[in-house]
């Protein structure tokens, strides 16, 4: 139940993230709301359904998320597919195949901080 | 705002994990309102005001977006009052672009970090006070100097009429009038180009009008009898002579103020035909000013007493002016005066004129300062009191709204929502706040699609001038049918091209309770209890109207009397009575035609009222017929009275009468049958002597076509409750 074990496994950013939560107990809180998030299922289940515009709202959720916990690598992947799924000036979605060559890359960081976390619990599970 | 009271403020953001994360970052410090959506985020706007400190909005999001929010914000006012701070991983540089153009103050970027978060926020806020405080100052002193300004004038304008004699309401009165007149000139025609702020000079102006009086000799100004020529030549002088003191202010040159004043004091005698005085200007070459002041002075001369003649009533003076009695004036500023007599009227009588408000800044006199401290400039910010003011009403509408149990409605134009009071929605069982509610599948099962078309429709048919709409519909809630009233108003907004629909504002009554209770009220008193008849009252009124709505037609009235009742009564009991009563309605009502009038006049005594082809005798026969019999083995016999006349003919006391008069002839006779009165036939022929004799025999048969001379004569005019009969009663039924 190390953080700094976490962060270093799942290739975060622990400093970053303790200059901005302040406190330990907070980022425990979060991860745990971090790990309860959905979005990254969600984008997946929204490509596959072909709703583009549902993938981009998941992907721009999960950047957030990522970022907020200093999960810089995933952030940046979510920020790429958001960028590729963002809709025309006009509202016209993107395909969902235009995320695609993203894909690996996300998945990648998906789940080294998955693994990290199976092998580092970073917070009490409950 | 106390020391320790917490500051609110909304977060509004799809992801929980977001709010919660801000939520966790601020809740020491202040107190949390959360959204997950647009809308729910205006309905906490709604129902809080000015009681959010702060909104943190994010972008992205499902249903309404974070810059939709905005634009309502901007729609109600509130950015000008509520700052706004996007928080948002949004980095795209148009939608950054977007959101600070609709008016957000500032921008937290993700990653948050609790220390920036908490800094932008109490920096906004601590701004938006200080903005606030410095808005007031402005504000105050701008009321200030207005009131130090328009007090100075009333001085003046005082000291003027002091000198002159006059009551000290010619100023106030020409004032009133003036701006009416302004406001209808603006309303009416473009031609002018008079802006609020133009009338407001204007009319501030126009107490000066007469200032020019000071440099007259008091002893032509009060002269009660008429003035020689050179007195006149003198007095004329005060116009000129007020002109000139403006003129010779070192402000004139650049105030438009004094500007106007001095216009209205030098041609206010001026004449539309070009032959008033000093000039002998013409038409509209006299300033509107100077012409509206002259109608406005005249009028109020006339209508006031003065040492030289009595008060006219408003209808002579109006007479007078348009008549050309009293000067020529503008033909257009006439019709404008006739426009608003009513009101001219009112304000005028008044004993306390008008007390010219003070509060809020004038276009004219407004500071420069204030306008650059309202971030979204959209005329004069409402000063710290105001919103106090505000509330205040808001809590009181909120409170009187809920006790009177009806629902309000708020509905905006654009965005197309919905909103709706909180204790309203539960027994409807529709959410607070709804987007797009013409196409809400809910709203259209609740309250259908046609009504909710009829009313789109309507609401779109309101005019400015004409905003208001009325409904009754029959709603479905929970599955019952529920009848309730709606009155809706339309809202017009100031827009770049003019006045623009945004919306409606609402409430709606459950009236079903009191519809079902209004209906059987009414039914029980315009029905007979026991038999379900309509009384006799009901049926006189109905009866009445009928025959007025068709005055060529005849009408047959049969008036049956249950024969030897009271020994039913005496024999089978009261129950049995009513057994037999209600038989006897039923009979009746089997008897006539649906449209025709049925009704228990009382006791056992009914009343039938038909229209009649050219003979009714088969026609009451029918009817006898259709009575007589018996009811479990109890004979029912019956004497009926008929009489007949057309609609324009007889009132209907008398038919009723002769009727009447009939029956008690067929009793007399020895009950059991059916007579007519005299002189009544469908075609209103002629009196049949044989009618006249009151035979009895003839009564007993019942009529038939062989036999329609058989009749009864009423035998006594005073009818059948004369005394004499009443007595015999008894022995009669």
């Amino acid at each position: 139940m190390s953080l700094e074990a976490f962060y270093e496994s799942a290739g975060g950013n622990l400093a970053d993230v303790r200059a901005r939560f302040l406190t330990d107990e907070r980022i425990q809180k979060f991860l745990v709301y971090f790990f309860q998030d959905t979005s990254y299922d969600d984008l997946r289940a929204a490509l596959t359904a072909g709703n583009s515009e549902e993938a981009f709202r998941a992907a721009h959720t999960l950047k957030g998320v990522s970022r907020d916990m200093g999960f810089t690598d995933l952030g940046e992947a979510a920020s790429s597919v958001t960028e590729a799924l963002r809709p025309a000036l006009d509202g016209t979605p993107q395909p969902t195949s235009a995320a695609d060559p993203l894909l690996p890359e996300l998945e990648r960081v998906h789940l080294r901080i998955m693994t990290a976390a199976a092998e580092h619990p970073p917070a009490p599970v409950n | 705002m106390g020391e320790n009271a917490k500051q609110t403020i909304l977060i509004v953001d799809d992801h929980p994990m977001n709010r919660a994360l801000l939520t966790d970052m601020l809740s020491a410090e202040f107190d949390i309102l959360e959204a997950s959506n647009g809308v729910d985020a205006l309905t906490e706007l709604h129902q809080h005001g000015t009681g959010i400190a702060l909104v943190l909005l994010d972008i992205v999001m499902p249903q309404m977006d974070g810059l939709e929010v905005l634009a309502a914000m901007n729609a109600h006012g509130w950015i000008q009052d509520i700052p706004v701070i996007m928080v948002s991983s949004e980095t795209s540089a148009t939608v950054v672009q977007r959101a600070y153009d609709l008016g957000a103050t500032d921008f937290i970027d993700r990653p948050f970090d609790t220390s920036i978060v908490w800094h932008r926020v109490t920096n906004t806020l601590v701004l938006c006070a200080k903005q606030k405080a410095l808005e007031d100052m402005v504000q105050r002193q701008i009321i200030e100097r207005e009131r130090s300004v328009s007090q100075m004038i009333s001085i003046l304008s005082q000291i003027v009429e002091f000198r002159n004699g006059e009551s000290g309401l010619h100023v106030l009165h020409v004032n009133t009038m003036t701006e009416l007149l302004l406001r209808q000139v603006a309303k009416k025609s473009d031609h002018y180009q008079l802006s609020p702020a133009d009338i407001e000079t204007i009319t501030m102006a126009s107490s000066l009008h007469d200032i020019g009086k000071i440099s007259i000799p008091e002893e032509v100004l009060n002269k009660p009898g008429r003035l020689t020529d050179e007195e006149f030549a003198l007095m004329k002088q005060h116009s000129m002579a007020g002109a000139e003191m403006l003129y010779a202010l070192p402000d004139y040159g650049t105030e438009p103020f004094l500007q106007t004043a001095a216009e209205i004091c030098r041609w206010h005698h001026e004449r539309y035909d070009g032959r008033g005085y000093p000039d002998g200007l013409t038409g509209d070459d006299i300033p509107l000013s100077a012409q509206v002041v002259a109608l406005a002075d005249v009028y109020d001369a006339l209508t006031s007493q003065r040492v030289y003649k009595d008060a006219y009533p408003h209808e002579q003076a109006m007479q007078m002016i348009l008549d050309g009695e009293c000067g020529a004036f503008n033909p257009f500023l006439l019709e404008c005066l006739q426009d608003i007599e009513d009101e001219v009227q009112r304000q005028m009588a008044s004993p306390s004129p008008r007390v010219r408000p003070l509060a809020g800044p004038r276009p004219a006199a407004a500071n420069p300062a204030a306008s650059t401290l309202t971030a979204v400039d959209a005329g004069p910010a409402p000063s710290g009191r105001t919103l106090d003011l505000l509330e205040y009403e808001r809590m009181k509408f909120d409170f009187f709204a809920k006790m009177s149990n009806e629902i309000l409605f708020e509905c905006t134009a654009d965005p197309p929502l919905l909103m709706m009071s909180a204790w309203g929605t539960d027994p409807l069982g529709l959410p607070e706040t709804m987007l797009d509610p013409a196409s809400s599948p809910h709203l259209q099962e609740m309250v259908g699609a046609g009504n909710l078309a009829a009313f789109q429709e309507a609401i779109r048919a309101t005019t400015p001038d004409d905003p208001i709409r009325q409904f009754d519909f029959q709603a479905t809630v929970q599955g019952e049918p529920r009848w309730f009233h709606l009155a809706a108003r339309a809202r017009w907004e100031e827009g770049e091209d003019g006045l623009a629909f945004c919306g409606w504002i609402g409430k709606l009554v459950d009236v079903h309770e009191s519809r079902k209770l209004m209906s059987e009220l009414e039914r029980r008193a315009t029905h007979d209890a026991l038999t379900g008849l309509t009384n006799h009252d009901f049926a006189r009124k109905l009866i009445t109207e009928r025959m007025a709505e068709h005055p060529d037609d005849a009408f047959m009235l049969m008036v049956a009397d249950m024969d030897l009742f009271k020994q039913v009564n005496d024999t089978h009991g009261h129950l049995m009575g009513d057994e037999v009563l209600k038989e006897l309605a039923r009979r009746l009502r089997a008897s006539v035609r649906g449209d025709d009038i049925v009704a228990r006049v009382g006791g056992d005594e009914f009343l039938i009222c038909m229209k009649c082809a050219v003979d009714p005798h088969p026609l009451a026969d029918r009817v006898y017929h259709g009575l007589i019999g018996e009811h479990r083995s109890i004979p029912i016999s019956v004497s009926v009275g008929a009489a007949v006349a057309k609609g324009a003919d007889t009132p209907y006391d008398e038919l009723f009468a002769q009727a009447d008069a009939a029956m008690y002839q067929v009793k007399r006779a020895g009950r059991g049958g059916c007579a007519f009165a005299e002189a009544e036939t469908c075609n209103g022929a002629e009196p049949d002597a044989t009618l006249r004799t009151g035979q009895a025999p003839s009564l007993r048969r019942p009529c038939n076509g062989a036999d329609r001379r058989a009749g009864a004569s009423p035998c006594r005019p005073s009818g059948p409750h004369a005394e004499s009969d009443l007595g015999k009663e008894p022995h009669v039924t």
